[in-house]
């Protein structure tokens, strides 16, 4: 007898839907976490609101009529002050939609409110996702799916097994919320479930996550080059001190974050330097205890706007002919100054951008901080330690007098005073003598790193003057920012142009990827100056790199083979990250063809394979047929053309059937053992027989089971079972009679 | 002389396990043809007659924000959006497949109580049945016509319909208003399952045909019924067993086997009983006109009808009921329930006939112990025993 399962009465559906409901709208409101909105203090109230009423579901009834009808004016009234406050109107939104999930958990919900908490958690899901691009919204919206699923599922069959929607009486509480045992409802639910329903839901999950992938692969794509609507709505704050005017302590402050700032994924891996040096923003100006981009630079850099652009061309800057293509993956909130290794021949935005260009300083900048992962492709990128500036060049000999203000990287904006002293210093390192430019920042280094030690635990000395010729008159120690200041300053006394940069510096190369990870914590500021004649010269005075200019061969390969490879589960998570930007974020119409013709490619090799070996093997069948025929070669033409006529004569009778003949052959085996047919028969009939307990019946029972479903039993064993079965189905039958 | 159902099968009241075939996607016959991959496609593309998909509301929205993501990732070749897009597609196809999951080899009859009389509350039984190995069936909606009306709410599958065979009975209470053929159909049925997205509704394809007796009706019996001649000795249930033998004559239904005469019946190879003096001694014959000429109110017919039917089981009841003859059709022997059964299945379907012929309109002649029955005033009906008013309703 099949034992029936247990069902599950309608308020145990109930609480199931309740249960279900609450925990989609606490874990779509967790997805702004990620959206940095503001909106920590909601999505605590979201969270608490969702235990308190899983834990008390009566609660809601204790909520007053009179909440219930200002609700809707109070969330109003919310938002328009809110929006007034803050003037975003994205932030706003989310932090309405977690005020709403709030409301939608403290009241007993009907059907539509069930359908607006799985909408207001997809828009939250949706924004995080195109908003960060992150790897963890494919976890989120899967999880909301089979979450919101079965949410709907279990709504339906509440739905279905009553006649009508009772109508929610405010102060009342539903028969099904007065008494909740969450353990006794998972032991209930485990025994109405069966495993075999549940290993298929999960398989037919896994077949809509697979049709899912493939409807991502063939929904045909259009290049319609818009920008996303969303940015718009959003301000995003730089996390970092990238920005046009770098404090001290701004890029010691970035080094603390491990966060991963972009991703590097290039064709020919040789073609990465040693230590690569990703340029962002250049600093001409020295005052107010920082460096800053000068109006005069500022003003050159924005005078080239490109509007919505999805190509920037780095005119002579890049390296012609050079087919290497650098794949970037940007992430948002580092800066809007994109990171390049230097000059540029093209960059290709993965969607159309407004953006500046200043070719000669090799800088590129989006007018507004990209709010999601921003994709570009370079490339002729050159990635030298000698930067050309051929305007530069004319101007400093004179051939051409600018007629507007230009950067004046000479430029010393000290005391008196601090002038004197870092003139003083100049004289002690050169030792009064003119140095051509890569000279004097060799001696300048090895001065600076001979009085000061690095330490990311610096502090400017106090005292009167300027901070930074305060530090150099110390023996303290210091970091990028200070040598890299510290060093402007002392080529600018000594009538060197230098200007500060600040970006990258260095890479760890992910194997599992093999791409290059950017950290936060790889944040650097250096300087370039100039080398008397027709370009900037890179100079890294920090300690241990000590570099001026392109590093010699031996040198590059000892930086290459110490470069840092990340291994482990870190890594791993890397590449996966690497890889979800590759192929889902990065997925274009390009790659969509490429992926097609990729297929149609395979079909057309594999049909190629398929004709060249069924040539081959006609080959063979010829060449057995033209030699002398022995006796086995007979026989075996005569098996063959035998088995043909069979199989033919198959065919012609059974049509299809024969197919079906030859596929369920091996099932047919199984069903065909005789002792296990005559003991399904005998369980049959031993299932139809009526009555109290029996021991001997039940040992038969599971005798006649044994030989059903058990190992395969010889007709020796079996007969005497099925000779018992006679007799107990006649002895009952008689004594029903 | 016929009538307009001369020409159907017979007709008889539906009994417990006949309440028709199993139809549906498991019904044995359309399991017999078979699962086709083109059929199925084909189905997607051009739906069978009736079947229908409705969105609701939930599928509005559904569609609504489809629609509106992919716009979205269109104008802006955001791949999280197509991803988005892409999900919403897919779970509209797994409602489709769950759909047509919860719904393959799951097959459904009607059984109805048996004797339906009009004016009295029946129940109508859908009897469902899940023949799938492993997947439940949930939340079907049955919507039952009666009498081609479909006012009753819909029969709802509440509870989960276990595989392997697992079946339940749902219950529409029903009350007949008119005797004759009344057919019970399955109208539609209609699913949410499984996320409620789509209304799939589509025929029931099942309807099954009912035989309604006609309505009892209270009359006034007059003495003459009640203190006319019956038979010496001791009462008997059914008639023709006693007595003296009278002749032979050919078997019918539901006389006993007891009865047959096995010489005879060899001799000339058909089946023949022996009839004995008491069938005719004791007992009453009833003699029913339906000529239009006669009754040419409708309400009166119905009346006279329910009051044939009446009187007929009460005499059957007191054993005292002998033939029923109605118009120009054989005399029906009143022996066992079989045949009082029958004539009330033929009186539900009786209906006025058009002119009385001269052979029909000799009545019942000389025979002794005959009702007849004739209209009284505008709205009542009189039955008459040897010229006496016996019974008026």
């Amino acid at each position: 007898m099949v034992k029936k399962r247990q069902q599950l009465s309608l308020d145990e559906l109930q609480q199931l839907r309740w249960a279900l409901g609450t925990a989609l709208a606490v874990l779509s409101a967790w997805t702004a976490f990620f959206l940095d909105v503001g909106a920590e203090l909601w999505i605590a109230a979201v969270t608490l609101a969702g235990a308190a009423v899983l834990r008390w579901p009566w609660l809601p009834s204790r909520v007053p009529a009179w909440a219930h009808r200002l609700a809707f004016p109070v969330i109003v009234a919310v938002f328009v002050v809110d929006f007034y406050a803050s003037r975003e109107t994205l932030p706003v939104l989310v932090r309405v939609e977690l005020l709403l999930l709030v409301y939608r958990l403290v009241s007993y919900r009907k059907r539509r409110d069930d359908l607006q908490i799985v909408i207001l958690g997809l828009f939250l899901v949706v924004v995080a996702g195109v908003l960060t691009v992150s790897l963890f919204f494919a976890v989120q919206i899967l999880a909301f799916t089979a979450c919101s699923l079965g949410f709907l599922l279990l709504t339906t069959l509440v739905d279905a097994g009553r006649a009508s929607e009772p109508p929610v009486v405010p102060g009342e509480v539903p028969g099904w919320a007065r008494e909740v045992h969450w353990g006794r409802l998972a032991a209930r639910v485990r025994a109405a479930g069966d495993w075999r329903v549940v290993a298929l839901g999960t398989l037919l999950f896994a077949g809509v996550v697979v049709v899912s992938a493939l409807l991502f692969l063939s929904i045909p794509r259009f290049e319609l080059g818009n920008s996303l609507f969303l940015d718009r709505l959003i301000k995003k704050q730089s996390r970092t001190g990238f920005s046009d005017n770098v404090r001290f302590g701004d890029v010691t402050n970035i080094q603390e974050d491990e966060r991963v700032a972009f991703t590097v994924d290039l064709d020919d891996a040789s073609r990465l330097p040693g230590v690569p040096y990703w340029r962002m923003v250049v600093l001409d100006d020295y005052r107010d205890n920082g460096f800053r981009m000068s109006p005069e630079l500022r003003l050159e850099l924005t005078a080239r706007l490109s509007e919505r652009r999805l190509r920037a061309s780095g005119g002579a800057s890049g390296r012609k002919g050079d087919s290497t293509t650098w794949r970037f993956y940007y992430e948002p909130g580092v800066s809007r100054y994109l990171p390049l290794a230097g000059g540029f021949h093209e960059v290709r935005f993965n969607r159309a951008l407004t953006f500046h260009h200043q070719e000669a300083a090799r800088i590129l900048a989006l007018v507004t901080e990209p709010a999601e992962l921003l994709g570009f492709e370079v490339t002729g990128m050159d990635t030298g330690a000698v930067l050309p500036d051929a305007p530069y060049a004319e101007r400093e000999h004179g051939r051409n007098r600018p007629a507007k203000p230009r950067p004046d990287y000479r430029r010393l904006n000290l005391s008196p005073e601090d002038r004197g002293r870092l003139e003083s210093w100049v004289a002690e390192l050169t030792g009064g003598v003119d140095l051509p430019a890569e000279e004097f920042a060799r001696r300048a280094t090895q001065w600076l790193a001979q009085r000061h030690t690095y330490s990311m635990e610096s502090a400017l000395p106090p005292g009167a003057g300027d901070p930074l010729v305060r530090w150099l008159s110390s023996n303290g120690p210091g970091h990028c920012e200070f040598f890299a200041g510290g060093f402007a300053l002392l080529a600018r006394a000594a009538g060197h142009p230098v200007r500060l940069v600040t970006g990258f510096k260095g890479g760890n190369w992910n194997a599992f990827s093999e791409s290059l990870i950017v950290r936060n914590s790889m944040a650097h500021a250096w300087c370039e100056v100039w080398n008397g004649r027709d370009a900037w010269v890179r100079v890294d005075p920090t300690p241990g790199a000590f570099s001026v200019g392109e590093p010699g061969p031996e040198v590059a390969a000892a930086q290459a083979r110490g470069r840092r490879l990340d291994s482990g589960w870190g890594a791993r998570f890397d590449g996966l990250r690497v890889f979800w930007y590759r192929r889902v974020v990065n997925f274009d119409q390009g790659t969509q063809l490429e992926l097609a013709s990729g297929a149609k490619r395979g079909v057309q090799d594999g049909i190629r394979w398929m004709r060249e070996q069924t040539a081959e093997h006609l080959k063979r069948v010829e060449v057995w047929l033209r030699s002398p025929w022995s006796g086995a070669t007979w026989i075996t033409a005569l098996v063959i053309t035998l088995a043909l006529a069979l199989g033919a004569w198959a065919v012609v009778r059974y049509g299809r059937g024969a197919w079906w003949w030859l596929i369920t052959a091996g099932r047919r085996r199984e069903q065909g053992d005789p002792i296990r047919r005559e003991a399904g028969r005998w369980l049959v009939r031993l299932e139809a027989l009526e009555g109290g307990p029996d021991p001997e019946r039940d040992q038969l029972r599971a005798d006649l089971l044994r030989l059903r479903y058990g190992q395969p039993e010889r007709a020796a064993r079996a007969l005497p079972v099925f000779t018992r079965a006679r007799r107990v189905t006649r002895l009952q039958a008689r004594a029903r009679q | 002389m016929e009538d307009a159902h001369a020409g159907e099968q017979p007709v008889r009241p539906v009994r417990p396990d006949e309440g028709g075939s199993w139809q549906g996607p498991g019904a044995p016959d359309r399991r017999r043809r078979g699962f086709r991959w083109t059929t199925m496609l084909w189905a997607l593309l051009y739906p069978p007659r009736g079947h229908r998909v409705y969105p609701t509301i939930s599928g509005v929205v559904l569609i609504s924000l489809a629609l509106g993501i992919g716009t979205a990732a269109y104008n802006t070749s955001n791949n999280i959006l197509f991803i988005t897009l892409a999900l919403l597609l897919s779970c509209l196809i797994l409602s489709g497949v769950l759909s047509w999951m919860n719904l393959s080899r799951v097959s459904w009859r009607f059984r109805l109580e048996p004797a339906l009389r009009a004016g009295q509350e029946t129940v109508v039984t859908l009897e469902i049945r899940n023949e799938k190995r492993l997947l439940p069936t949930y939340g079907l909606r049955f919507e039952v016509a009666a009498e081609g009306k479909a006012d009753a709410p819909a029969l709802c599958l509440r509870d989960r319909l276990d595989p392997g065979g697992g079946r339940v009975s749902l219950e529409r209470r029903w009350r007949p208003e008119r005797r004759g053929r009344r057919a019970v159909e399955l109208v539609s049925v209609a699913s949410l399952f499984p996320f409620g997205f789509l209304r799939k509704s589509f025929p029931g394809d099942l309807r099954v045909e009912a035989t309604v007796w006609p309505a009892p009706v209270s009359y006034q019996e007059f003495p003459v019924l009640c203190s006319a001649r019956r038979s010496a000795g001791r009462p008997v249930e059914r008639v023709g067993q006693s007595g003296d033998l009278l002749a032979l004559r050919k078997y019918a239904s539901g006389d006993s086997h007891r009865l047959i005469h096995w010489k005879a019946s060899a001799r000339t190879r058909q089946w023949l009983v022996r009839q004995f003096s008491s069938e005719h001694q004791d007992g009453f014959s009833i003699w029913l006109d339906p000529s239009r000429d006669l009754w040419p109110r409708p309400e009166q017919f119905e009346l006279m009808v329910g009051l044939v039917s009446t009187l007929a089981e009460d005499l059957f009841k007191r054993g005292r009921l002998g033939r029923v003859t109605i118009g120009a059709e054989p005399p029906r022997l009143m022996r066992r329930l079989q045949d009082v059964e029958a004539l009330l299945d033929r009186l539900a379907v009786l209906e006025p006939v058009e002119s009385r012929t001269a052979n029909e309109s000799r009545g019942p002649g000389r025979a002794r112990s005959v009702l007849v029955f004739a209209p009284e005033g505008a709205r009542g009906v009189a039955a008459y025993l040897d010229g006496q008013k016996a019974a008026t309703a």
